[in-house]
């Protein structure tokens, strides 16, 4: 085999669709966990936080944090284990789920609306820079620099992103060690700033909704919308992983734990804010300068940039291989440049920083449904047991080619869990709750139990025949 | 040099052939599965959060 042929599967085993097998594993425990952690803490957490600060008491704030992610990451991280052991992504095992032409759909929809968030990443960083500046004595015009700024950020994140899997991994083995150091320096400083007594007696801001239950759920809402939100992203770093264990442990420690604890982080300080000033503030940058004095807006800007920078890189490459799930042939530094972009104009536009509760609900309406019916599928319906010669259209396989590429079961199954959420639990354009449903699952939670329920409905109907075709060409279990 | 879109197809359906016919060999070393332990570790911090998350819901825990 030609030096440029070798390089060129290399690149596509690594940045493409090719199954990845046992010897190409590049990433320990550590390294996966380092990486998912680079990719989930980022300013956006704060805005989480800050959010759900303002509506619940701080035992609440907790518990509402951290148990609502715990659930929902623990259960939609469990297809992880097939990611490490085939080696493959989630939106490979959803072509059996939602068809080729189905997945090349989703998958592009799913990554377009990723980006918003690094959209709302990069703005957080030049709002964040802006405010430190004028900290220094520097006053910078808004108008021309945040936009400035915020592409500013997109770019260095794209030239990580370049660099694949390896320059990820040791990019982020430093700086989540040094983000996870500060962000529990903060955490304490916080809670030193302003006595703890004092955190814990804010009253609970009663506008959202009249009864403590309604404002629970819907600070839930945004809790599992969080959550949902790295649902279909997390599921493609796991294949770089050595063994189930760490693939798993590693992917729902970071997004269960340590991203839930820098929304935590958000929301104490947040809460300190309102203790000492009156006002929730969500730039972590004017909080620390806030609470803890200017020596700390170094600190505050080191977070910011080192942690907006590594979401921009690791999310450009993870979103990128998504859309290269679907669209394989197309080249990943080409999907790289074009999502920044497509990521520079929506930092411009502003429009996602604007709307971010919308936005968030919105995308975990599209995610819910799949998280349900992957779990469902692998667990239940495939039984842990996929064909790989028909998910890669091998000649003569053709169990998933379904209906001229799309699995109309699987997709009707999507289709009717956002309708019946939107219209009969929880509106999330006009935040309106339709139903008590809401209280027990929330909006978003329930698009994925019910998605995940009618996906078994049909797979024990005559459907069956139609969703499984597969099991008589399972030769590598 | 910049290959043309027939060309990349068929080497990556080559390379995955390959791949998926050293995978059905049954020498192949599939990763480390779970424990027992990992399973009951999930299904504990699901268990506990969801019992802290009914007891704020019930105003227990307020």
């Amino acid at each position: 085999m030609a030096k440029h042929e070798a390089d060129y599967i290399k690149q596509e085993t690594v940045t493409g669709a090719v199954p990845m097998l046992s010897r190409d594993r590049q990433y320990s425990f550590l390294d996966l966990f380092l990486t998912t952690s680079g990719f989930a803490i980022a300013t956006w957490c704060y805005t989480q936080g800050a959010y759900v600060a303002q509506y619940l008491s701080f035992k609440q704030m907790l518990i509402n944090i951290f148990c609502f992610n715990i659930v929902w990451i623990s259960i939609e991280c469990i297809p992880v284990l097939f990611a490490v052991r085939y080696g493959i992504d989630l939106w490979i095992w959803l072509r059996s789920v939602l068809g080729i032409k189905g997945v090349a759909i989703f998958a592009t929809v799913i990554s377009m609306a990723n980006f918003g968030w690094y959209a709302v990443d990069s703005q957080l960083f030049a709002s964040s820079m802006i405010n430190l500046f004028a900290g220094l004595g520097i006053p910078l015009n808004a108008v021309v620099w945040k936009p400035v700024l915020g592409v500013f950020c997109v770019i260095l994140g794209t030239l990580i992103a370049l660099g694949g899997p390896s320059v990820i991994k040791w990019t982020n083995r430093f700086l989540v060690t040094a983000l996870l150091f500060v962000g529990i320096v903060v955490v304490v400083l916080c809670f030193t700033a302003v006595p703890f007594s004092e955190i814990n007696a804010v009253q609970a801001d009663t506008s959202l909704y009249s009864t403590a239950l309604g404002r629970f759920m819907l600070s839930a809402e945004g809790n599992v919308a969080f959550a949902f939100s790295w649902s279909t992203q997390a599921l493609v770093m796991p294949r770089l992983a050595k063994t189930e264990r760490s693939g798993y442990w590693a992917t729902s420690v970071a997004y269960g734990v340590v991203a839930p604890f820098f929304v935590f982080a958000g929301g104490v300080m947040a809460l300190a804010m309102f203790v000492r000033c009156g006002y929730y503030e969500s730039d972590p940058t004017t909080m620390l300068a806030t609470l803890c004095g200017p020596g700390f807006a170094l600190l505050s800007l080191l977070m910011v940039a080192f942690a907006n920078i590594g979401t921009q890189g690791t999310g450009s490459y993870v979103n990128c291989m998504i859309i290269k799930s679907g669209l394989p042939k197309i080249s990943y530094r080409l999907l790289v440049i074009l999502a920044m972009f497509y990521v520079s104009a929506l930092t411009v536009w502003g429009w996602v920083m604007e709307n971010f509760g919308k936005f968030i609900s919105m995308a975990a309406y599209i995610q819910g449904p799949i998280i349900g019916m992957t779990v469902v599928d692998y667990l239940i319906v495939k039984k842990r047991k996929l064909s790989l010669k028909s998910v890669y259209f091998i000649k003569g396989h053709d169990s998933y080619r379904f209906t001229n590429g799309y699995n109309i079961v699987g997709l009707a199954c999507l289709a009717i869990s956002f309708v019946v959420t939107t219209l009969f639990v929880y509106n999330p354009v006009t935040a309106t709750i339709q139903s008590n449903v809401f209280f027990i699952t929330t909006g978003s939670g329930f698009t994925a139990v019910f998605g995940g329920f009618l996906y078994w409905l049909a797979s024990i109907s005559p459907l069956r025949k139609y969703m499984l075709r597969d099991r008589d060409d399972l030769d590598i279990v | 040099m910049m290959r043309n879109s027939s060309e990349i197809e068929d080497l990556i359906y080559t390379e995955t052939e390959n791949r998926l016919k050293e995978m059905q060999d049954p020498a192949y070393q599939y990763p480390k599965r779970i424990g027992k332990g990992d399973k009951a570790g999930i299904v504990s911090a699901v268990v506990i959060s969801l019992i802290l998350i009914i007891l704020c819901m019930l105003g227990v825990i307020r």
